[in-house]
């Protein structure tokens, strides 16, 4: 009985710390938190793993090594200069194809000629893996960054296309027929009508498109290897093998990893401020 | 809702953790430095060309698997030096055959191998086609091929650039990484200005109208362009098999020097009937082609690698790198 | 929730009287009929044949005046209304608008859906105004001002800045009227507007839209299959038959009383329900139920 009672008058007072605890659940805390929480457990096990195995440091390296390499490469400016040299490639790969992609997309929206072309070339072009083209590309362009260019464009156009023009043709039809009450026609009908409706495709297609030349043009390098001055992150990562640098060469994944992240965030935002915040598209 | 469904996936996690523990610490104990080959198993890793052609011979004739009976001879080609090493590092490969560079990069990064014989000095030669091109300073944007940076043409381009420009690195934007076939294809092609390639690859571009305007033994003398090294551990746990290696390569040399013909036909078998006998002869008898189980001008290289910065350990002596079936006189 | 405002001196039309407006109204069109469709013949292609949804179909509509277009599902009414504002081509017949013969789209005869996503998704409900203000010509400042009035008038002023998803069905419907009323048309065509909304919203626009016709003088056509919303909002109404169809009878409504318990509204409802057959009886009941 009077052990009863103190347990009453000890949760009849409740002390905060023990009452904060046990609410303390794995899902409620916020997103953030959680993932660094997880990130910070997998690198514990990681450096754990190759100090009590000792694995041999030119097989894999610790993430003390890597974040040495990854701190040092970046301000000896070797990892910086390479991430460059591969985002510029990337940016003009991806604006030859959305160019291209484009013009696919006119056309395949204003015939139905048009459509059957863009179907047909996507479904047999899109399949190829763009470093099957990269020989035939050195052929064709030297061993230049023309022949990269083309390549990343090839990966890109088709998702970009089947995308923007799949928006397009799902505008629904009652705000086509407002554009054309207001007498729109034309340019101004897909100014000021298609492309604002089309946009959750045309982000979802750049996404995808980004992805799929990301990817990419990092595996081109590897196998176009520029040697010497000025090569991408694919050829820093190659070079790295090559001399036997594994704390560079996981750096060089690092890098590839944080800029795929920092972009995936990018279009966040992006669909955050446009397509979500106008209700056309649910956030996941 | 959370509590009776979340005790059955906890324990589903328990299991799966305890199975990656399980997987890590297999793996972490097979890995590693690949100290001894399983047992009774010697795989010997190669590259193409006839920079390899005892290793081709003694494959072809199958002269250590007639010494070794109780062995498991493996043969593989690889296509880079890099390849060969990390096969070794992860314990797939116990021997291993490639150029100088790779072999010091190796050593400088602390991979504990050594030589156990060389197979070969070759003259190598930046070939070119176009009249333009006389010496290194002609070359502008021109590109000029090597098979890998770690190579041991990468680094004689570089000494030659210091020779004849002044800085080891002028010419460094100029290079581009091919295959020897693919680089043989470029030149012809007029895709490249220049290729800096080994035997027969060379000798196939002179036929083609190209001519050699950088050798390197005129830059390091004569030198070994191939060899083979094993791991340490490796090593010393199989003298038996070091033995027999050894001595067939050596018994391979002999044959290629007193009856050239016959060990050219040997590697047109090997080839699978794709290069002629003659060919191969032709190939093989052409100057600055010497077979012979000496090394010659390690520290060298290793000497100049290090002072344009590309590897930063140097063997001091030749004990630091050879076996000791091999002389530490000269390396 | 606000509705349309009452206030005179709010809206676009304070300061006028209606007799001002009528005036105006009818000099606009300078007493001319607004819209004459003489034998409409319409049809769809269907699998390469041609499928007659409007086999013959004539009538007026005079400004100021609020015409209802009724019939059995499939007669085509909506198909008539989307041949009048434009988006469709007459196999047969003709129709001039204020005595002109080509049909063009145009904002002359702004349109009101029945489908809440009329709006654009990605400007706000102000901006969903002023936007086709600038696109006939409007300058910034007067199509900004023009939008805030309607606004006002159909008591969405508190919602000026939201995006159309953020707005329950009711509020999109007002928002649509707005824009198109802003747009001061020649005539207002609505297809079945009211049709997604639940009955008591509905009950409530119609209420609203009475109000405005009133107003701002505008002239009406609107489609609609309830009898009891024709009669509710209607000064004439135009019944067709099954498709394809032709006009059964125009019953004139003006002078009607607008109450639904009424002898003589029942009287036009029971006639209506007997030239459109059974197909409107289940219509009725369910109409009759929240009444």
């Amino acid at each position: 009985m009077p052990a009863q009672s103190k347990s009453s008058a000890a949760s009849a007072s409740p002390t905060p710390k023990v009452g904060a605890l046990r609410s303390l659940r794995w899902y409620r805390l916020p997103v953030w938190v959680r993932r660094s929480i997880l990130l910070a457990v997998i690198i514990l096990i990681w450096q754990l793993y190759v100090t009590v195995m000792d694995v041999n440091p030119l097989l894999f390296s610790s993430p003390a090594d890597v974040a040495v390499a990854f701190f040092e490469g970046w301000v000896r400016g070797d990892l910086a200069s390479a991430t460059l040299i591969t985002l510029q490639i990337l940016g003009l790969g991806m604006v030859a194809g959305m160019v291209v992609a484009s013009v696919l997309t006119i056309l395949a929206t204003w015939s139905k000629v048009g459509e059957d072309v863009l179907i047909l070339l996507t479904s047999m072009i899109n399949p190829l893996p763009a470093i099957a083209i990269l020989p035939l590309a050195i052929l064709w362009f030297g061993l230049s960054s023309t022949a990269l260019i083309f390549v990343l464009a090839n990966a890109v156009i088709w998702p970009i296309a089947i995308n923007v023009s799949m928006g397009f043709r799902t505008v629904p039809p009652t705000i086509m027929m407002v554009g054309r009450n207001l007498g729109l026609k034309g340019w101004k009908m897909v100014k000021d009508v298609l492309m604002p409706a089309a946009l959750p495709h045309t982000i979802s297609g750049l996404k995808t498109g980004w992805a799929f030349g990301w990817r990419t043009i990092i595996a081109a390098e590897l196998v176009f290897g520029v040697a010497g001055g000025g090569g991408g992150l694919g050829f820093f990562i190659n070079d790295s093998r090559y001399f036997l640098r594994t704390p560079d060469v996981f750096a060089g994944l690092v890098t590839i990893a944080l800029i795929g992240i920092a972009f995936d965030m990018l279009f966040n935002w992006i669909e955050r401020r446009t397509v979500i915040r106008w209700g056309m598209k649910s956030e996941t | 809702m959370l509590g009776i469904a979340s005790m059955k996936a906890k324990a589903g996690l328990a299991r799966a953790v305890v199975a990656c523990v399980v997987v890590l610490l297999v793996t972490g104990c097979g890995g590693g430095a690949g100290g001894q080959g399983d047992g009774g198993t010697m795989t010997i890793a190669y590259q193409p060309g006839i920079g390899y052609a005892q290793l081709l011979i003694m494959k072809q004739e199958g002269w250590l698997e007639e010494d070794l009976p109780e062995t498991e001879i493996g043969w593989e080609q690889l296509s880079s030096g890099a390849a060969i090493r990390d096969g070794m590092l992860a314990g797939d490969i116990q021997v291993g055959a490639g150029g100088v560079g790779p072999f010091l990069v190796g050593y400088s990064g602390g991979v504990e191998w050594k030589l156990l014989s060389g197979l070969n000095e070759m003259d190598l030669w930046l070939m070119v086609v176009d009249e333009q091109y006389q010496n290194l300073s002609d070359f502008g944007d021109g590109s000029i091929a090597m098979p890998a940076p770690d190579s041991i043409q990468a680094v004689v381009l570089r000494r030659g650039a210091e020779e004849q420009l002044g800085d080891a690195r002028a010419l460094d934007s100029n290079i581009v990484a091919l295959a020897h076939p693919d680089g043989l294809q470029a030149l012809v092609s007029g895709q490249i200005a220049g290729h800096l390639t080994s035997p027969p690859f060379q000798f196939q571009e002179q036929d083609e109208g190209a001519r050699p305007i950088l050798r390197s033994f005129d830059l390091f003398g004569p030198h070994t362009f191939n060899s083979v090294f094993v791991l340490q551990d490796y090593h010393d746990d199989n003298p038996e098999q070091m033995e027999a290696l050894y001595s067939n390569i050596q018994r391979a040399v002999e044959l290629i020097e007193d009856d050239p013909g016959q060990a050219a036909e040997i590697l047109s078998a090997e080839s699978g009937g794709e290069t002629s006998a003659e060919e191969f002869e032709g190939f093989m008898t052409r100057e600055g082609v010497t077979y012979t189980t000496n090394p010659r001008e390690f520290l060298a290289f290793a000497q100049f690698m290090q002072q344009i910065e590309l590897i930063e350990r140097v063997p001091e002596s030749c004990e630091e790198i050879v076996f000791d079936n091999l002389s530490a006189d000269q390396c | 929730m606000a509705s349309i405002s009452d206030n005179p001196d709010v809206g676009p039309f304070r300061g006028t009287s209606k007799e001002e407006r009528e005036e105006s109204g009818r000099a606009k069109s300078r007493g001319r009929r607004l819209l004459a469709a003489e034998h409409l013949k319409i049809g769809y292609e269907v699998d390469g044949e041609l499928q007659i949804a409007v086999e013959d179909v004539s009538f007026e509509v005079w400004p100021n005046e609020k015409v209802m277009v009724i019939g059995p599902s499939g007669c085509g009414k909506s198909t008539i209304l989307k041949t009048i504002a434009g988006f469709l081509q007459p196999v047969g017949g003709s129709i001039s608008i204020a005595g002109r013969d080509s049909l063009d789209p145009g904002p002359d005869r702004a349109v009101v859906f029945q489908e809440f996503d009329q709006l654009f998704p990605w400007r706000t409900v102000i901006d969903n105004v002023v936007y086709p203000l600038r696109v006939v010509g409007r300058g910034k400042d007067e199509a900004a001002a023009t939008a805030k009035d309607y606004l006002e008038m159909m008591g969405l002023s508190h919602a000026a800045e939201r995006f159309p998803h953020q707005l329950s069905g009711g509020m999109k419907q007002r928002v649509a009227i707005s824009r198109a009323l802003a747009l001061d048309p020649l005539m207002l065509l609505m297809d079945e507007p009211f049709g997604a909304l639940d009955a008591l919203t509905r009950q409530r626009l119609q209420m609203e839209l009475n109000d405005i016709a009133e107003k701002t003088q505008v002239t009406i056509l609107f489609v609609t299959h309830s009898i009891q919303e024709a009669l509710v909002l209607g000064e004439r109404i135009v019944v067709l038959g099954q498709a394809p169809s032709r006009v059964e009878e125009v019953v004139d409504v003006s002078a009607t009383s607008k109450d639904p318990e009424d002898e003589e509204f029942i009287e036009v409802q029971q006639h209506l329900r007997s030239l459109l057959g059974v197909e409107d009886k289940g219509e009725e009941a369910n109409h009759a139920g929240t009444e």
